[in-house]
């Protein structure tokens, strides 16, 4: 092996072992989470598939933005996606053996459920958190450009699903929802969206996208804000639904608990520039 | 997913081989995927589907102080799981009263089991114990 094959080898272990500490940090809130334990045993097996299945070409779709290496080709974004969810399940199934939530008491199919649940966040921490501790946020923003408004919407997908999915396997959010008047649902609603908007398109972030200038904020608000608050509640039916929470539900009562998780997934789309 | 030539491709001549640790990664996480959606899929399409089934038994009486911990096992036969599942121990005695004990198991998964105890005031015979799941509430 000549030296510049063993430092490329060197620079991905440590590519690697970065995706470890972030996928760590992305995943604690759900890994601490007793939900997602009794989640992962509780959820019908084809509701747990699809996610999974779900998750991956968002993780393909997201080593594109923000790989573990500053590449742009379908093999290095095929691998960087499959490593993630490796170390996501890996990083999952080491952290609940730790806290004895995986023993040997238990049947195979809770163990699967439990490293499932856990694995899709981890990994999606996995891949964010190398972009993020590499600061390459030039490149990503080329990527951005090159992918253009798709990307830029995906990138709002990603986030909304990031913050949904902390809040989505709760009880509160049931809770909450029960809790508020349909008055209370309209204010949210209409809070949520003026946040979005002041976060995305008044406030300047770090590695915002430079080009908002380009729109009036009535055209941001048409073609930024309000197809990423659609989005944050596309997501966050899809995460009740996975976690069979959406079942079983008035309209009215759906509708309400899509505006309280549409509220942290909102934020979490009009911010993911932060963090994507 | 094809890429328009138009894109950028600075880092493709740096990027030149792939190292063999990414290859070993990717692979590592290949295996992971098949196995874990495979699983899921068998379990999906030919997994147990049946409602709880659940079945108290004893494991061992402890005496203790001023009266006894009944030890008892939670099986669920079923393939779904059971939560908040009552369990309740009723000591009949020729003698007295009979004395009721009773537990609420947070969850059971299916083809699973879980522990628990019940205590009484007196230690009693195991024969005098009767056991029984009384309930549960879907996950």
């Amino acid at each position: 092996m000549d030296n510049r094959a063993r430092t490329a080898e060197l620079e991905y272990a440590a590519c690697l072992a970065r995706a470890f500490g972030g996928a760590l940090l992305f995943a604690f809130p759900l890994l601490m989470t007793m939900e997602m334990w009794q989640l992962g045993h509780s959820i019908e097996r084809w509701r747990l598939l699809v996610f999974v299945l779900a998750t991956l070409p968002m993780l393909l779709g997201l080593s594109w933005v923000a790989g573990f290496e500053p590449t742009f080709r379908l093999k290095d974004e095929l691998l960087d996606a499959l490593a993630a969810f490796g170390v996501g399940v890996i990083l999952s199934a080491v952290v609940l053996a730790l806290m004895n939530e995986l023993s040997a008491g238990m049947t195979g199919g809770e163990v699967l459920g439990r490293i499932a649940i856990c694995s899709a966040p981890a990994a999606i921490g996995a891949l964010l958190a190398t972009k993020q501790f590499q600061a390459r946020n030039e490149d990503a923003e080329r990527a951005t450009a090159a992918g253009g408004y798709p990307a830029e919407l995906f990138i709002m997908l990603v986030g909304a699903v990031f913050l949904a999915f902390n809040v989505a396997p709760t009880e509160e959010v049931m809770l909450i929802a029960l809790q508020m008047t349909p008055w209370h649902g309209l204010a949210l609603a209409t809070a949520t969206l003026g946040v979005m908007h002041l976060l995305v398109f008044r406030l300047g972030f770090p590695g915002e996208d430079r080009r908002r200038g380009d729109l009036g904020p009535a055209a941001a608000f048409t073609f930024r804000t309000l197809p990423g608050y659609a989005i944050a509640l596309l997501v966050s039916l899809f995460c009740l639904w996975v976690f069979g929470r959406a079942s079983d539900l008035a309209p009215a009562d759906l509708a309400m608990m899509l505006v309280v998780l549409g509220f942290p997934a909102g934020i979490g789309a009009a911010t993911a520039r932060l963090v994507v | 997913m094809a890429r328009s030539a138009g894109k950028p491709r600075k880092h493709a001549s740096e990027a030149g081989r792939t190292p063999l640790l990414e290859w070993i990664a990717g692979a590592v996480g290949l295996a992971l995927v098949v196995a874990i959606v495979g699983l899921l899929a068998r379990e999906a399409l030919f997994g147990d589907n049946s409602p709880p089934d659940l079945e108290v038994r004893l494991v061992e009486v402890v005496p203790q102080g001023d009266g006894a911990l009944v030890r008892i096992e939670v099986t669920n036969t079923g393939g779904r799981s059971a939560a908040q599942v009552a369990v309740e121990g009723i000591l009949v005695r020729e003698d007295a009263p009979p004395e009721t004990a009773s537990v609420v198991l947070d969850y059971v998964p299916g083809d699973a089991k879980r522990k628990a105890g019940l205590r009484f005031s007196t230690t009693p015979r195991p024969d005098h114990l009767q056991l029984r799941a009384k309930g549960y509430v879907d996950p």
